[in-house]
């Protein structure tokens, strides 16, 4: 404050200030574990000292356009001047790495001329109000911090882009660069300072806008959040505040009417307590959010007496390729009651120049405010297809979106997802916020079946499985499984296994046969078959049954018996076929009549008909073996 | 041939009655006959009973020509499927023999001749029948109980082939027998 009165000593001063300075930094480059809110205020102090006085050659600025703007330089500060005459110096290009001067915050906000100011009488002084800020709504975001304060040496990632903004709306808006933030990227890593690089930290584009108008008094901070990644991002976002009023801070009303902050204020006001009859610093209303529920309100509103750091938060979530934006509002005004006044039409937009140069799609991009009436809509997919529309867009509110999933060819389209549920395609999506739809699709998998043996069947012995397998695309190959152990794999078709059932136990067991297609997608089929290991084989041939003169053929079969599995059979039934007839039933056998070498003999036989013969065996009534065809 | 052989027996026949008295003679002999067709044995028996009644007319000089009929019958079962077989042998026979003088009463006879024998096999429902001439040739000893009765014990041998299905059958066998006789 000593500076303000003692503008003849001034470069006096600067010299020995900027030596502070540098010492301030190497002090807190050095040790950024201690607590150097000393050093910084220093810094401070000289970045008002330099603005207030452009011309002293430590560093510079010029007016152009007759309304207060300074085009931006290497280092510094542009003032622009509010028509209250309230020139509010933005930090265009700060070195400091603090939490009160980063790129887009206030060092200062003063007024050009006299005003009258309130007293404590309830009258009015003039005066020159000044000294608004020592540091005002640097930005900061963490994926970690929930409640703040805001602090280097934490969790913290604070906006300070460096290198010269630009500006637009007539010279009345600073624009500042495209922040990138990114877990690897070394230079926003040293912004956690103290905690090392914070290399979980999702890539996303920050940049701010900061606005003071020519023809109203207030100035506006667009601070935006672009989601880069190809997943939803979501975490705080905190603004950091250093007042001008020190210690003497006090809370001056709030929206509910009350002198405390609370999440449902939409502003808060606060000035320098009087000195005596007089405060030097300009009443101030800190506009958070906007009237009724907004997309995103305030989850940290801190402000209290004797603390000259109020913060205030918000928690964002912002889809893939979607772009948010937090607006604030400060007005800055002789009188409390002035500032109140101001603040109300700012957080109920009330004010004509609220929205003053920001784009549709800006507008649109508001969360903390009811100012959106439309709302992103991302449409995303799952290898496999794709959708129409795709990608990330914006709807009006209560439109009604239709999607179409098309599956690429060997795919099918499984369900909607995320922001949306159910399988009908297409979509008719209403549009109530901000969302992520997600189709997915799905491979089409191949087919696959189990030719023999036969499902329930029994097996005796060796047998080859076979199965066929088909797909839309290629069939890669087939794997057997018996009980649920993989046996063997067949890249070429006709698919088989060649079983040795002998080697198993007795009883039920699965075979099972997957198919897999050139995208990797899996089909099965799953049989069951009882292994008894019964084995029956016949050999035979046409006799003669000679009475004297009567002769009658016969077939005359040898039977050959295996009962490796030591199963109870039941009884063994000799079928006959006469030329391509139908089998029938000739000869039931008990296990006692059939031992392996035994003949059994049917006849008698029609000359010239062949006749084929098969002998089957019986567990429980089921039949379980079968032999081999004999034709005589 | 078949046909021949037994005009020719039947003419002998009436030739015999018409121009003799006493000199007829009629035999009635049961025989045990053991087949000589292996499979026959196999089905029905080794020995089958065979009636055969002779009609004989002597000729001058004790040679005398006869014709007669014998029934070879049986039942079995076949070796395999133990099927019911039935077969049946009808014998007409023709031949010339010389009866001559032992002792006393005693006497013998020779004979020979050929036969027609029509056979049948049934087998469940299946039947075979067909005919073969065949020879015989038979020798007994004759005692004569008075100048018209006798009885005699005699051997004899029947013997015939066919060919069934192109399988070689056979009829006939050894005889052993006594029979009684009249002499008209």
């Amino acid at each position: 404050m000593i500076f303000k009165r003692m503008p003849y000593r001034l470069g006096l001063l600067a010299g020995s200030l900027l030596v502070l300075a540098f010492l301030g930094q190497a002090l807190y480059a050095d040790v950024a574990l201690l607590d150097h809110r000393h050093v910084r205020n220093q810094q401070i102090k000289l970045e008002k000292l330099l603005k207030r006085h452009p011309g002293s050659g430590v560093r510079g600025s010029h007016n152009v356009g007759g309304q207060g703007f300074v085009m931006p330089m290497a280092t510094g500060s542009e003032p622009l001047i509010d028509n209250d005459g309230m020139k509010w110096f933005i930090n265009t290009n700060i070195t400091f790495s603090t939490t009160s001067s980063a790129s887009g915050a206030m060092s200062e906000a003063e007024y050009t001329h006299a005003v009258a100011a309130s007293t404590l009488g309830g009258g009015t002084a003039s005066s020159t109000l000044n000294d608004a800020f020592d540091g005002y709504n640097t930005l900061a975001v963490s994926d970690v911090e929930t409640m703040g304060p805001p602090r280097t040496g934490s969790y913290y990632i604070f906006y300070n882009k460096n290198g010269p903004a630009f500006v637009e709306g007539n010279g009345r808006q600073v624009d500042f660069p495209i922040q990138t933030l990114w877990g690897t990227d070394t230079q926003d890593a040293a912004r956690v300072e103290g905690k090392g690089p914070q290399v979980d930290w999702p890539s996303m584009q920050i940049w701010r806008k900061v606005f003071v108008p020519s023809d109203d008094a207030f100035a506006r901070w667009l601070n935006f959040f672009k989601n880069v990644t190809d997943t939803p991002l979501s975490f705080n976002v905190f603004i950091a505040n250093n007042l001008g009023s020190d210690s003497n801070t006090r809370i001056t009303g709030s929206s509910n009417g009350d002198m405390i902050s609370d999440l449902t204020d939409t502003w808060v006001g606060t000035m320098q307590n009087f000195s005596g009859t007089t405060s030097s610093d300009p009443r101030e209303a800190h506009v958070l959010q906007g009237n009724g529920a907004v997309p995103v309100p305030l989850i940290v509103n801190h402000f209290v007496n004797g603390d000259d750091n109020p913060y205030w938060a918000y928690t964002l979530t912002i889809q893939p390729g979607q772009t948010a934006c937090l607006m604030n509002f400060c007005v800055l005004k002789p009188t409390i009651a002035a500032a109140a006044g101001a603040a109300g039409p700012l957080a109920a937009l009330t004010n004509a120049h609220a929205l003053d140069f920001m784009t549709t799609d800006e507008k649109a991009q508001v969360k903390n405010f009811n100012l959106s009436s439309q709302y992103w809509l991302t449409v995303k997919s799952t290898a496999g297809g794709s959708t129409r529309p795709a990608g990330s867009a914006q709807y009006d509110a209560d439109s009604i979106v239709r999607i179409q999933a098309t599956p690429d060819p060997g795919y099918h389209f499984v369900n909607w997802t995320h922001g949306a549920t159910g399988t009908t395609n297409p979509l008719n999506y209403r549009i109530t916020g901000d969302s992520v739809v997600w189709a997915n699709f799905s491979n089409l998998p191949p087919t696959v079946k189990i030719t023999n043996p036969a499902d329930g069947s029994y097996v005796n012995g060796p047998v080859t499985v076979t199965a066929t397998a088909t797909d839309d695309t290629s069939v890669v190959k087939v794997e057997f499984y018996i009980d649920g152990s993989l046996r063997f794999g067949d890249s070429t078709a006709p698919y088989a296994y060649d079983w040795n059932a002998l080697l198993e136990t007795v009883g039920s067991h699965a075979i099972k046969a997957v198919a897999t297609d050139t995208a990797g997608a899996t089909g099965s089929d799953q049989i069951t078959v009882q292994i008894t290991n019964i084995s029956v084989s016949m050999t035979g041939s046409r006799q003669v049954e000679q009475a004297w003169v009567v002769r009658r053929e016969y077939a005359a079969l040898t039977v050959h018996v295996s009962n490796a599995g030591g199963a109870v059979v039941q009884k063994y039934v000799l079928y006959r076929k006469a030329g391509s007839g139908a089998y029938a039933s000739v000869k039931e056998l008990t296990p006692a009549q059939v031992g392996s070498g035994v003949t059994i003999n049917d006849g008698p036989l029609t000359k010239g008909v062949v006749y084929t013969y098969k002998l089957t065996a019986f567990v429980g009534g089921a039949e379980v073996a079968v032999s081999n065809e004999v034709a005589i | 041939m078949k046909k021949r052989a037994l005009i020719v027996i039947m003419l002998v026949l009436l030739a015999g009655i018409s121009l003799a008295q006493e000199k007829f003679s009629l035999v009635l002999t049961g025989s045990a006959l053991m087949p000589q067709d292996s499979n026959y044995k196999t089905v029905y028996s080794k020995t089958i009973f065979f009636p055969e009644l002779r009609l004989a007319y002597a000729l001058g000089g004790d040679f005398f020509v006869f014709g007669s009929y014998g029934l070879l019958s049986a039942s079995g079962t076949t070796p395999i499927f133990q099927s019911a077989a039935k077969s049946t042998q009808h014998f007409i026979s023709a031949g010339a023999g010389y009866a001559g003088p032992l002792s006393g009463d005693l006497g013998f006879e020779i004979a020979a001749g050929l036969f027609l024998a029509a056979y049948k096999e049934t087998v469940e429902d299946t039947a075979v029948t067909g005919s073969t001439i065949g020879f015989r040739a038979d020798a007994a000893l004759r005692y004569s109980f008075s100048s018209t009765f006798f009885a005699q014990l005699g051997l004899g041998y029947l013997t015939g082939s066919d060919t069934v299905d192109g399988t070689s059958i056979k009829v006939g066998g050894l005889r052993a027998g006594l029979g009684i006789g009249y002499k008209f």
